[in-house]
């Protein structure tokens, strides 16, 4: 009977122990960094990890969460760094309204945010950005855009005021977001019959529009799946959203703390091509392009390959470090 | 797609053992530490509510157990995140919530089948020790604990098993475990991904039962051959 | 049992209550909870997945069990019922997630998914619960020249019943848990609603979803218990009442 007992204990230990030596190893880390859940989020996570490892730094890559859930681990000190989309940190991190209609200027948005979130403890590095202009988009198949003339998101509202309501599949957070369908509606003037709209995990937008489930699909900027599937983005003629490009943002006091982190990070960002301060255009097709060539291989190429070969191929590549 | 299903999987799963093996470990990493703490936990309490004139308490505590196991996984974890966030000093990305929420619920099953086996233990042979001089820790030490093992384990498993299945669940909160293929899989629309997340955590968890069912038919028979 | 009954109303009541309180007074900045309208819809796809799913869980389930259980297939009751504890095992998640690269996305996978998980328990219960029945009984029933059909439909099926309604019971909690992990492949119902609140991390979205959707399992599950209870054959309920 003692045998039955001592079994217990010796499961118990056994599993604390296991418990303790795998806690004592993931605590290690000084920096931790953060990815939202997505492809791209996971590529520039790997390169900073990646990266600061190469450069001494014990760190440790959190990815998979929720944009907000992300964000609010910055601001508690879980998170130390992250990739921050300009864009997103404007209209739904801080909650400023954007009816810029494309007339404020792209480099207005990260002056403004490394001011805003002084504050709240964060820096934004901006002295080098990476311009991809990860923006959410509409997309539908190339032939029905061609057959009812539909280029636009304007073009769409025309249509479905005029003509007919379509289907939409879009993701739950564009639903929800600030910078998302509520507001696009407003400004273009049409309203999605919510018998028409079909909330899902974002991804499998495009694929409803490809097995023709729906029409429109909600996507994004620096997705490859719209070329690969022969699927048309419309262009938002009224610049509805703002600019999305990525930037480092850190902790103030993990940047203190680290002052020399700062240099990694401006280096790192300047690895991606960077538009001309003044006169830039409103989009930066060579960065943007970059970006979904990277996300091309980790998604779409046969076979895949993993985000963080991705990364350290890119890394090597631009010389940040050796291969 | 669906043509390419197994093929790409096949391909992805071959290529990516060390990876597989690293979300196994994290996994059950969060298994582990939950049902351990979960053991603890329900096993005292379990105990404790089993004792003389407590039976009230008892009532209340395993019919709150027996509803809280009704109470879907997916729906406690999301009501866990926003209680743990609450709580000042509590970290609120990563393992950390992932495994108080797994401890919640794993230690249900646990308390259940404690507090029934020591119920159930025939008061004959609890008269039987106190006849020969037993004080009450003595008997619950050496007679109750030991003829209640093989329930106790009972619900040990059932709360490996279906930590196993939560703990997939953790990706929400920035844990890691077969979740992450399962959720970038869906999310950029790679079925290898996904199958290689469904496949494993299935194996994991259908071994997990597997190797606790022997342990507990082993100690059952033990504790009816040696008890007696 | 009574004990059990008043938590269970108890829990109901404040889990519905504070569902409706998100629901009028949730807003939050930009944010605004899911409407009423909205919520009443994602309910009755809810309880339109679990039922269709676990309508032919029963249906599959129950026949699937007696049919196991004649004579000359008894051979297949041991691997079944071994099959089917072993199957219930496998995450939820998995599942949800392993059928949708082969019948793609929406209620329809979604049923499937559901259905595979719910028949489990119910097959296993039901092979189990006729099994179980003392061999004796059926001797003397046949000894007083019952008819073949008359000893299934008088003698076991009766007695079976509570098992095979606690194997329904059972499959009906994991089918409303995995209905809700089922809208990440698009199926719909309350884990919309999380998964909407979870995507921007609004809480009181998230606890809309997933407050209805406990209150619906706790709900099934006492209605179930008391069939279970309703159903067990009078001269049983001494010998049940330890359980």
């Amino acid at each position: 009977m003692k045998k039955a007992l001592v079994f217990l204990l010796i499961f118990s230990v056994a599993l604390s122990t296991f418990a303790i030596i795998g806690a004592a190893a993931q605590s290690k880390g000084k920096l931790t960094i953060g990815t939202k859940d997505f492809t791209e989020q996971w590529i520039v996570g790997w390169m900073l990890k990646l990266l600061l490892e190469d450069r001494g730094y014990d760190v440790n890559l959190k990815k998979n969460l929720p944009s907000p859930t992300l964000r609010a681990g910055l601001e508690s000190g879980d998170i130390d760094l992250m990739m921050s989309y300009d864009g997103t940190a404007y209209t739904t991190y801080l909650g400023r309204a954007y009816k810029g209609e494309g007339r404020v200027p792209w480099y207005a948005f990260p002056w403004a945010l490394k001011v805003l979130d002084k504050p709240n403890g964060l820096t934004w590095i901006t002295d080098n950005g990476l311009y991809v202009n990860n923006t959410w988009a509409l997309c539908v198949k190339e032939t029905w855009a061609d057959e009812n003339g539909v280029h636009t998101i304007s073009d769409l509202a025309d249509y479905i005021n005029d003509v007919e309501q379509v289907k939409w599949a879009v993701g739950n957070e564009f639903y929800e977001r600030p910078d998302g369908l509520p507001a696009l509606q407003e400004t273009y003037g049409f309203e999605v019959k919510r018998s028409e709209l079909q909330l899902m995990s974002i991804g499998l937008t495009m694929r409803q529009v490809d097995k023709d489930n729906a029409i429109v699909g909600m996507i994004y900027g620096t997705d490859p799946h719209a070329k690969a599937m022969g699927l048309k983005i419309l262009k938002d003629d009224k610049g509805f959203w703002p600019p999305y490009n990525l930037f480092p943002v850190i902790r103030t006091d993990t940047l203190d703390e680290h002052p020399e982190v700062r240099e990694i990070l401006v280096e790192f960002a300047g690895a991606f091509p960077q538009p001309e301060m003044l006169g830039g255009s409103e989009t930066y097709p060579s960065a943007q392009r970059t970006m979904m060539e990277l996300n091309h291989e980790a998604d779409l190429s046969d076979p895949p390959k993993d985000p963080q070969e991705v990364a350290e191929e890119f890394l090597v590549e631009h010389g940040l470090i050796e291969g | 797609m669906e043509e390419r299903v197994f093929q790409a999987t096949w391909t992805y799963i071959n290529s990516h053992w060390s990876l597989i093996l690293n979300w196994t470990l994290q996994h059950l990493q969060m298994v582990a530490i939950a049902t351990a703490i979960a053991t603890l936990l329900g096993v005292g309490i379990g105990i404790y509510i089993a004792g003389e004139g407590r039976e009230n308490l008892a009532n209340v505590v395993v019919n709150m157990a027996e509803i809280m196991l009704t109470i879907p996984s997916l729906a406690l974890y999301t009501m866990m995140i926003p209680l743990l966030g609450s709580i000042p000093g509590v970290q609120s990305i990563g393992m950390v919530p992932a495994i108080i929420a797994l401890i919640l619920y794993a230690q249900m099953p646990i308390v259940e089948n404690t507090y029934t086996a020591i119920k159930e233990v025939s008061p004959a042979i609890i008269e039987a020790g106190r006849g020969m001089g037993m004080s009450p820790r003595e008997i619950l030490l050496k007679v109750k604990l030991p003829l209640a093992f093989p329930v106790i384990m009972a619900g040990v498993r059932s709360a490996v098993v279906m930590s196993v299945g939560i703990a997939a669940l953790a990706v929400f909160v920035g844990g890691g475990g077969f979740g992450i293929p399962i959720f970038r899989g869906i999310r950029n629309l790679r079925v290898d991904l996904i199958m290689t997340g469904a496949i494993f955590s299935s194996i994991l968890a259908v071994a997990l039962d597997l190797i606790f069912g022997v342990v507990e038919r082993r100690l059952s028979w033990r504790s009816r051959g040696g008890g007696e | 049992m009574t004990g059990k009954r008043i938590m269970s109303f108890v829990l109901i009541t404040l889990m519905v209550g504070f569902t409706l309180y998100f629901t009028f007074y949730g807003a939050q900045g930009w944010y605004s909870p899911a409407s009423g309208r909205d919520m009443l819809l994602r309910t009755w796809e809810h309880i339109k997945l679990v039922g269709i799913a676990e309508l032919l869980a029963i249906g599959v389930g129950i026949s699937g069990g007696l049919l196991i259980t004649r004579p000359g297939l008894e051979f297949l009751a041991t691997p079944v019922t071994t099959i089917a504890n072993v199957g219930l095992a496998i995450p939820p998640l998995a599942l949800v997630a392993g059928v949708s690269p082969f019948f793609g996305i929406g209620p329809r996978p979604g049923i499937i998914a559901l259905f595979i998980y719910s028949l489990l328990p119910v097959l296993r219960n039901a092979t189990v619960g006729i099994e179980d029945i003392d061999k004796s009984v059926i001797e003397s029933a046949r000894g007083m020249g019952m008819s073949k059909l008359q000893i299934f439909t008088k003698i076991e099926l009766p007695l079976a019943l509570p098992v095979i309604v606690a194997g329904i019971r059972t499959s009906t909690i994991l089918c409303v848990g995995t209905a809700a992990i089922a809208a990440l492949i698009n199926a719909g119902g309350l884990g919309q609603i999380i998964m909407r609140g979870q995507s921007v991390n609004f809480v009181p979205l998230m606890l809309q979803g997933a407050l209805l959707t406990a209150a619906l399992a706790v709900t099934l599950d006492l209605f179930l218990s008391e069939m279970e209870h309703v159903l067990t054959p009078r001269g049983l309920k001494l010998n049940k009442e330890t359980e």
